[in-house]
């Protein structure tokens, strides 16, 4: 009766320690996998933002050229001019949501850079005004923004007006 | 001689039911680890496909071709949906056979070609589409793996084919120009393109219709630049009135910004009396079905870009 009441304690003393050990080796692996996961995550999130940018400046040199903002008269070719006349009038919020979803940007907006001017423009003030913003939908400072220069041209009587501006933009935030 | 044989305890069989669970558990994960990781790669693969044809899209003035390659046969799968303002162009990339990865969207992005299918290197013939106004770049798609024999095409369609040809010598072995009377010569297992004839083509082209096996398609020849007969050839039918409805959606949002547009120059000096024709279009546009609604259209585009190029100060 004793020897066998030995050998059982002894079994089930065998079967716990293979019971921990399993149970360790499981806590390993499950710690082991979080742990590719959450780096995998992470290099992915910087893919994907680091796409994100290289897409923000492919559409930045396109976007020039968008039928949306290029300079357009039949009569006389302007490469690489923004039609300002159209860019204040995507400030309309129902236009501005079209532009939104045309172009998958976290910001862009239209600045003169000379002459040196100041403000946000309007249907009111503008052409005399430097900023014209499109989009604004980022949050926090982190984004990088990238440029490309252009000419900002609109009408006036029947005479074509440019002046030096620059395009800015950033990609959406990751969330 | 031992009577019991080997003995096979608890310990044993606890070890190994465990330990194979644990395996098979292991090897499940690093399937779906690498399953995973091949859809990673193929969603941002299709994302990238994206932007590499936005260079194509710049300034196009006239035709401008191109060839992607991958570094092995690749299923391309392109689809549009009218989801949204402007509908989408959705891209997905994935191994032949299998499953694709995540499709990338794109509003502004404008694809001819087929549905799905499996190419090493894919050839891209950019077109700027106006109508009358720059509306968008749309880009004509096509596996260098299939070949067009194109059957006594108008002369201004046979030298636009010839030039790309010379231009590009991947597209040289494309597509081929021949009479219909030697039609026998066209590469093996090429598409015949007919013009006005149908015994023994694939794709038939009218003045203002395409006849793909048992489909029809309407297109406006009056475009100069041929855009709806090449989109039309290239393209899955399906995909070529999908895109049609997403590019007039965008030509009528368009053509209200160019009303808005001309009201505002009025008030610089600038008069214009577009705003009436802007308004008809921009209404046709919207309630744009399908290509057969394309010839009520056509006229409206053509008399509202003579009545812009009429003005002292036009419009667009």
């Amino acid at each position: 009766m004793t020897s066998y009441l030995v050998r059982s304690s002894k079994g089930q003393i065998k079967i716990q320690e293979m019971a921990f050990v399993l149970v360790a080796l499981m806590i390993f692996f499950s710690v082991a996998i979080i742990f590719y996961i959450s780096l995998n995550s992470a290099d992915r999130k910087d893919k994907v933002l680091e796409q994100r940018e290289n897409e923000v400046l492919e559409t930045l040199r396109k976007l020039a050229d968008s039928p949306e903002l290029r300079w357009s008269d039949s009569h006389e070719e302007c490469n690489g001019c923004i039609d300002l006349d159209k860019a204040i009038l995507l400030k309309d919020p129902q236009r501005n949501q079209q532009v939104r979803a045309l172009w998958n940007m976290g910001a862009l907006s239209l600045e003169v850079i000379s002459p040196s001017r100041t403000g946000e423009c309007s249907i009111g003030n503008y052409p005399l005004c430097k900023t014209i913003t499109l989009i604004n939908s980022t949050i926090g400072s982190r984004i990088q923004y990238e440029g490309a220069f252009v000419s900002l041209c609109w009408r006036e009587q029947q005479s074509r007006i440019c002046e030096i501006g620059k395009i800015i933009g950033s990609p959406k935030e990751l969330r | 001689m031992n009577k019991r044989g080997w003995e096979f305890s608890f310990g044993w069989i606890f070890a190994i039911i465990v330990g194979a669970a644990i395996l098979s558990l292991g090897l499940y994960a690093a399937s779906k680890i690498v399953k995973q990781g091949e859809y990673k790669g193929d969603s941002l693969s299709a994302r990238e496909l994206g932007l590499l044809t936005t260079a194509l899209e710049t300034g196009l003035e006239s035709g401008k071709t191109d060839k992607i390659s991958f570094d092995i046969p690749t299923r391309v799968v392109f689809d549009c949906d009218l989801q949204g303002f402007y509908g989408v162009q959705k891209i997905s990339i994935g191994r032949p056979g299998k499953d694709t990865g995540i499709p990338s969207q794109f509003s502004g992005k404008y694809f001819f070609s087929g549905k799905d299918f499996v190419a090493k290197d894919i050839l891209v013939l950019g077109k700027p589409f106006d109508y009358p106004f720059r509306v968008a770049d749309v880009l004509i798609l096509w596996s260098s793996d299939s070949s067009y024999c194109f059957l006594d095409p108008p002369e201004q369609m046979e030298k636009e084919i010839k030039s790309l040809v010379k231009d590009n010598r991947a597209i040289n072995s494309s597509l081929q120009v021949l009479s219909y009377d030697k039609k026998e010569s066209c590469k093996r297992g090429s598409q015949k393109v007919c013009f006005g004839k149908v015994t023994g083509c694939d794709i038939s082209v009218y003045e203002s219709l395409i006849k793909k096996g048992s489909r029809t398609i309407y297109v406006d020849s009056s475009q100069n630049n041929n855009v709806f007969v090449w989109a039309g050839i290239f393209s899955d039918p399906d995909v070529y009135e999908c895109q049609f409805k997403r590019l007039m959606k965008r030509a009528s949002s368009l053509s209200s910004l160019y009303q808005e547009k001309s009201i505002l120059l009025n008030g610089k000096g600038c008069t214009s009396s577009l705003t009436g024709s802007l308004e008809s279009f921009s209404q046709a546009t919207r309630l744009y079905n399908s290509s057969s609604d394309l010839a009520k259209i056509s006229f409206l585009s053509q008399s509202l870009g003579g009545e812009n190029d009429k003005l002292s100060c036009p419009v667009f």
